[in-house]
Order: structure tokens, then C-alpha cells, then sequence
């Protein structure tokens, strides 16, 4: 069971504080699961089961403030495109980002790795087409 | 995005890309009249976006010329012009100097995500942009990377609600920065 008295070492933000706002890190931009493993790791010391249920905690979180998955593929304009590659539910998002994370060897992913952004800043026809469970076509147009 | 012929629109990239131009070519300008208040930099009249950077750039290169011609001979160790004023630095020294990460949390937002003044904002920049290298990385960020003295791989982009905004793709040595993000007060 992961600790839940832990406090950030460079910023001394508490562990359940850190959760409870990851939705924050996103703003305009995206948040990626390197961050949240970066966190984890160098920030409160976690690995093995408690990084993992770390992760899943923010992912959950994530997903149920409505961050939808990404890829980095899009225009110059807007680079998120949204990805089914995890599923559309917000419970086969997580439990499917983590197996994909931990199948390719469970350490610190890269920048745009498992990568997550709002709606708000996803072109809106993208959004629409991955609401219906429809693969988006990137326009190079944007 | 403002340009000496006016508004024109440009794509993130490259107004991140022009942002660095100019605050290298504005820190030149500044260690050129330090020497002689009258030194006058090359006027330009252009309405492209790249018109604009690559006056940016002529301006750094006859500040560093005239930097260089005026310290020959007293006390010049070769390096960078500009290297008394804009000295290298790791990503440590710049984000974390006296070991706890530089700038404000603000309200709301995440603790990897940094508010600094535009002092330190342009001293990190100039830092990594003056003796690093930039990267062309071939992904969709709407910025642009340079990566450090230390290796480390630092994004700079526009953002349009947060302004000149600095993101660590690579901490190069020090792993507790990856993924840092450092917005500019007052934007």
C-alpha cells in the first residue's frame, strides 16, 4: 500500500496533493506519463507497487477530469491528436496505459510518452471523432 | 506577433524561434553600448517572419563583432563574445541555484509548474540559448529545443495563455527536473 504521508523532496508538496491536481499540469498544453513517473520517483522515493499504484492513482485522476489520450502527431497549430490505442473508457484508458508502460520495461517514459491533454485543447472535430470511437484523420492543413 | 511592419500571424515555431533571436540579439545591443552608448545596431525593414529573425541574428553577430574588436588584446580569454555577461550554465545552476527549484507556485497550478521573474527567465534562456545548440527534433512541439552545456534538452515556446514558457524534455544529469515548466511572471 503506498504511502499517503509523503511529501514532495524538491517542492514539499504532499503525495495526495500532488494527485488530487495532477488535472493542473495539463493547462494548454499536455501532461505525459513521465511526469507523473518523474514525481513518483525522484519526488517521493516511490518504485515497485507503490510507483505503479502511484501512476494508476493519477491516471485515474486524469481521465476523470476529462484528459483525453494523445498522440504528438498533429499540426503546427494543434499537435494533439486523440488516440484509441488505450480504449475510450476511462477505466480501460488507465488499466491499459499501465500494462502498455510496464510491458515495455516500467521505467521513465519520454516526452510525449502516454501523453494526455483537455478537450479544450484538441481541435473540437478531433474530439467528436474519438467520442464516437471514430480513428482521427490529421489534415496537414490543420 | 508584432514586427517592425506590423502585426503579422505566425505558426508557435517560429515565434518561438524569433522570441530567442531577439533576446539575443537585445542582450547584444545592451553589452555593445555598454562599451560605447552610441553603438547603433543594423536597421531592417521586413515583413516576414523570417525577414525578422534573420535581423535578429545580424543584429547578435555585429554586436559580438564590435564586443570582440573592443576586448581583443585586454584580458580576452577567446571564448563567446558575450560570455562574461551570459556565462555557461548547467540546468541545475539555472533552475535550481541554491538547490531548490527558482520561482513562485502559482495558485491552482501543479508544483512541477514554475512562475519566474523575466530576469531569471531570460537569464536561463540567453544561458542555454547562447551556449547550446538547438535540436530539430522532428515532433510537433510548437516551440523550439536547444539542448545544453550539460546535455540537458530545454523547450521554448509561446504559449498563449501563459506566455514564453520553458519545457525540460531532458534534465541531462539531474533526473529530479524532467518534465519542469517554467512560465514567465506578468504574461
Amino acid at each position: 500500500m503506498m504511502r499517503t504521508d509523503l511529501i514532495h523532496t524538491l517542492t514539499d508538496t504532499p503525495i495526495m496533493d500532488w494527485i488530487n491536481y495532477v488535472h493542473t499540469s495539463v493547462e494548454d498544453y499536455d501532461i505525459s506519463l513521465g511526469v507523473i513517473l518523474t514525481a513518483g520517483i525522484y519526488g517521493y522515493g516511490l518504485s515497485g507497487d507503490d510507483l505503479v499504484e502511484f501512476a494508476r492513482r493519477c491516471l485515474e485522476r486524469l481521465v476523470a477530469e476529462g484528459a483525453i489520450p494523445v498522440l504528438h502527431e498533429g499540426t503546427e497549430y494543434c499537435p494533439f491528436v486523440p488516440t484509441l490505442r488505450y480504449g475510450r473508457k476511462p477505466a480501460d484508458i488507465v488499466e491499459n496505459v499501465l500494462a502498455s508502460w510496464q510491458a515495455g520495461g516500467g521505467g521513465v517514459t519520454g516526452w510525449g510518452e502516454y501523453s494526455f491533454t483537455m478537450p479544450e485543447n484538441i481541435l473540437p472535430e478531433w474530439v467528436e471523432q474519438w467520442e464516437k470511437g471514430l480513428p482521427v484523420e490529421v489534415d496537414e492543413e490543420g | 506577433m508584432q514586427t517592425s511592419r506590423g502585426l503579422v500571424e505566425v505558426p508557435p515555431a517560429q515565434a518561438s524561434i524569433y522570441a530567442v533571436a531577439r533576446m539575443q540579439a537585445e542582450a547584444g545591443i545592451r553589452v555593445a553600448r555598454r562599451l560605447d552608448p552610441n553603438w547603433r545596431p543594423p536597421t531592417s525593414l521586413t515583413s516576414t517572419i523570417e525577414g525578422e529573425i534573420a535581423h535578429q541574428r545580424a543584429v547578435l553577430r555585429q554586436a559580438e563583432q564590435f564586443v570582440l574588436s573592443r576586448r581583443r588584446g585586454i584580458g580576452d580569454n577567446g571564448g563567446p563574445p558575450l560570455e562574461p555577461d551570459i556565462p555557461p550554465r548547467s540546468l541545475g545552476e539555472l533552475v535550481a541555484p541554491e538547490g531548490r527549484i527558482i520561482g513562485i507556485r502559482a495558485k491552482g497550478a501543479q508544483d512541477r509548474i514554475r512562475t519566474i521573474s523575466p530576469e531569471e527567465m531570460e537569464r536561463i534562456v540567453l544561458s542555454l540559448t547562447y551556449h547550446g545548440r538547438p535540436l530539430k527534433l522532428h515532433d510537433r512541439y510548437q516551440g523550439v529545443w536547444y539542448e545544453g552545456v550539460d546535455r540537458c534538452v530545454v523547450g521554448i515556446r509561446f504559449s498563449e495563455s501563459f506566455g514564453l514558457t520553458l519545457d525540460v524534455r531532458d534534465p541531462g544529469g539531474d533526473r529530479r527536473f524532467k518534465e519542469l515548466k517554467l512560465h514567465m511572471k506578468g504574461q
